[in-house]
């Protein structure tokens, strides 16, 4: 007869690696159980270290004596799924942990995550956030928070070439960066060692103005494809190399060789988000942040996704499972956001909540990350989407190397998936 | 001359069988922990991941169906996979010949007698000290393609040359990547070439001398022969080390551009844990194991007829 643990059958290995699990725990609670006696214990794996993490866990604690965190952390991205993953695999799925575009489906799709759908705290959720950890009419993740990236510039040298910011449109935006070439500065610099910012955001602009909620989603129903959805947009950001305003270099550039070579002065305009603001405002330049360029017949955009949202293992019952809503309910107070912000650097995008973001982040945190104008394809890719930003990667280095046209990435696109 | 002294059969003294069987129990006795260790550390993973490469495992969960070849199909028409694997043998073959070349006249030149020796040898010797990680993320500064990189400035400031994207072109990629790794390994086999060399009699160099043997011919035919074990183990670690190498790659290039140094071992991580393809990561870690095992046997059965003919 197959044992069953809450009615769900396991194989006599399983029982038995429980049992052993189970005894473990045993003696390791017996051992330094004191504290704890009593209390609702809820793992939480994080996605912060613990330094960041400690005061909202002391604080969640302190409000709510009769439930204790059982912490652990793992870096991310990679590494905190691959932790996850090894939980999950070994019946250890941590209560509450986050859930991101890369794992939603396989956490959804195998059934291990519950539905969060109509708990209290999903009420002030942005738009952006709750679409992004939707499958079939049911959210799985509370999001708090987003990033926004946008072309940070560096006034002086702007304005030393006749313009006070970053040029509303795409032409402006080419006809300043060749205006800077010539003068002798570098106008503009990218890194292709992810699918480029600058494209990301012009089909996210497209798709807002079309008032088009599924964006790319609609490749994975069949509605459309790569090779339809990605040529025209790609086509405008492609013009940065064939107007030769950026070198193939871009391809081994990193994010932070061109934070440096911005804090420099040597470099006129990069992409960037939040991650990299503090450095470059105690860098002394003068410096602002602006949306992405509109292409033709587009409007300004950002690049940006919602933060990995917060999941609750749905293997978890009774007290474990209210300490656990009673967790993601205190994230997403007012005094959990608060310290949210002030610890990790959140960004929160709630209706009911509101921070301050350093002046120059201002109006792209007001205008596009509060405003749900942002846009990350990841996010709208159902499936195996690490695979696929992997080869979009791989193709758009070709392209940018020369070996590849906008066509071919496109097509390129449509055949791995159909692969996956 | 006791009866016990008697050479044995094997060359070995004669022992009673019964005291030989004891000995032998002994030392499987000893083995044992060993054995142990081999079958839960190597040998019950290996057939776990082989089960798992015939099935649909995501990583996420154990309720798995048999699919058959189906993932190993899937390995050998991905052409990322397949320029992952032209890329790992090309590396592993390059890097084995270049340090080896390298590796011998360094260790030679070590082995002489100058100012500073000590010193020279302890700074070869530092290079294999850090991990191939943090090479990567140090060379990545040291290539960058921008006119501050080290390599571009000083380019610049010797020849007035142009700044050069060494990591953005799939050739120069692969040779800057084969480059990092020879300079990293050199001084490491250096010193090990050393060892063997130290071990060398003098006298036959000096027999040698008196024969009117020159630097060369002492080479060709005393060092090079008395350095085959030498060769033999060095060989052995650069191509299995070569196969398996992961770090450098990744951190210097990321696999880019395109896949032009993306490694077998990348994609079994890549595929098995980021990408939640567990059943696919399992079918390029069997075929990966079993290539390795392939092609260090092959290198073996060459490396010993190398050092036959060489002594």
């Amino acid at each position: 007869m197959t044992p069953e643990l809450n009615g769900i059958p396991v194989s006599r290995r399983q029982a038995l690696a429980g049992l052993g699990a189970a005894s473990l725990a045993g003696a390791l609670a017996a051992c330094g159980g004191g504290a704890n006696a009593g209390k609702t214990t809820i793992t939480y794996l994080s996605w912060e270290n613990e330094e960041v993490a400690r005061p909202l866990i002391d604080a969640f604690e302190t409000a709510n004596p009769d439930i204790a965190i059982d912490f652990s952390y793992s870096a991310p991205t990679a590494g905190y799924f691959q932790t996850l993953q090894t939980r999950i695999a070994g019946n250890q799925q941590p209560t509450v942990h986050r859930i991101n575009p890369e794992t939603k489906e396989k956490l959804i799709g195998e059934g291990l995550v519950a539905d969060l759908t109509s708990e209290d705290f999903m009420g002030a959720i942005a738009d952006a956030n709750l679409r992004a950890y939707e499958s079939d009419g049911k959210i799985y993740g509370a999001s708090f928070g987003a990033w926004a990236a946008g072309v940070v510039y560096n006034r002086d040298l702007l304005n030393r070439n006749g313009a006070d910011g970053v040029p509303q449109t795409w032409e402006e935006f080419l006809g300043l960066c060749k205006r800077l070439k010539t003068a002798g500065v570098t106008p503009y610099r990218e890194s292709v060692q992810d699918i480029p910012s600058m494209f990301q955001a012009f089909l996210g602009a497209g798709y807002h103005l079309a008032g088009d909620e599924l964006g790319e989603k609609k490749i994975f129903t069949g509605q459309s494809t790569f090779s339809r959805e990605w040529p025209e947009p790609m086509r405008q950001w492609y013009r940065l190399y064939e107007e030769e305003i950026v070198g193939p270099e871009s391809v081994s550039l990193t994010g932070t060789q061109l934070k440096e070579d911005f804090m420099a002065g040597n470099l006129a305009m990069f992409v960037t988000g939040p991650w990299d603001l503090t450095d470059i405002a105690a860098s002394g330049l003068d410096w602002g942040i602006s949306p992405m360029p509109a292409a033709p017949g587009g409007e300004p955009f950002a690049t940006g996704a919602p933060d990995p949202g917060f999941a609750i293992a749905a293997a978890a019952q009774g007290e474990e499972l209210e300490a656990a809503r009673r967790f993601i309910a205190f994230l997403a107070s007012g005094d959990g956001l608060g310290l949210a912000h002030e610890h990790i650097g959140t960004l929160v995008n709630t209706t009911d909540y509101t921070i301050e973001v350093v002046p120059e982040y201002q109006a792209l945190y007001d205008d596009y990350l509060k405003t749900s104008k942002i846009y990350l394809p990841m996010n709208y890719w159902d499936h195996a989407s690490d695979a696929l930003q992997l080869e979009g990667i791989a193709l758009c280095q070709q392209l940018v190397q020369g070996q590849l046209t906008v066509e071919q990435v496109a097509a390129g696109m449509d055949t791995k998936l159909a692969s996956l | 001359m006791s009866r016990l002294s008697i050479s044995g059969r094997g060359g070995g003294p004669f022992r009673p069988r019964g005291r030989r069987a004891a000995e032998n129990l002994a030392g499987s006795a000893f083995l044992m922990p060993i054995i142990a260790v081999f079958i839960i550390l190597f040998a019950v993973p290996l057939a776990q991941t082989f089960y798992f490469s015939l099935t649909n495992f995501s990583g996420y969960s154990t309720d798995v169906e048999f699919v058959g070849l189906k993932n190993y199909a899937t390995v050998f028409s991905d052409p990322s996979l397949l320029q992952g694997l032209i890329f790992t043998i090309m590396f592993a073959l390059a890097t084995t010949v270049l340090i080896t070349v390298v590796a011998i006249p360094l260790a030679v030149v070590l082995n002489k007698r100058f100012l500073g020796r000590n010193l020279v040898r302890s700074l070869f010797f530092f290079l294999s000290v850090p991990s191939m990680a943090i090479l990567g993320l140090v060379w990545q500064y040291i290539l960058s393609p921008l006119d501050n990189g080290v390599v571009n400035s000083l380019l610049h400031s010797l020849f007035g040359a142009e700044a050069v994207a060494w990591l953005a072109q799939s050739t120069s990629a692969r040779v800057c990547v084969i480059l990092v790794a020879v300079w990293a390994g050199v001084g490491w086999h250096a010193t090990l070439y050393l060892a063997y060399l130290q071990a060398i009699p003098a006298d036959l160099y000096e027999q040698a001398e008196l024969d009117g043997a020159g630097q060369l011919q002492q080479f060709r035919h005393i060092t090079l022969p008395q350095l085959a074990p030498g060769i033999v183990v060095s060989t052995f670690l650069l191509m299995s080390g070569g196969l398996k190498v992961y770090d450098l790659p990744f951190t210097l290039t990321k696999g880019g551009p395109g896949f032009a140094t993306n490694t077998l071992t990348q994609s079994i991580i890549v595929q098995g844990i980021a990408q939640g393809r567990a059943d696919v990561g399992s079918a390029l870690a069997v075929i990966f194991t079993a290539a390795v095992a392939l092609i260090v046997l092959a290198q073996l059965v060459v490396s010993n007829r190398i050092e036959r003919s060489l002594s």
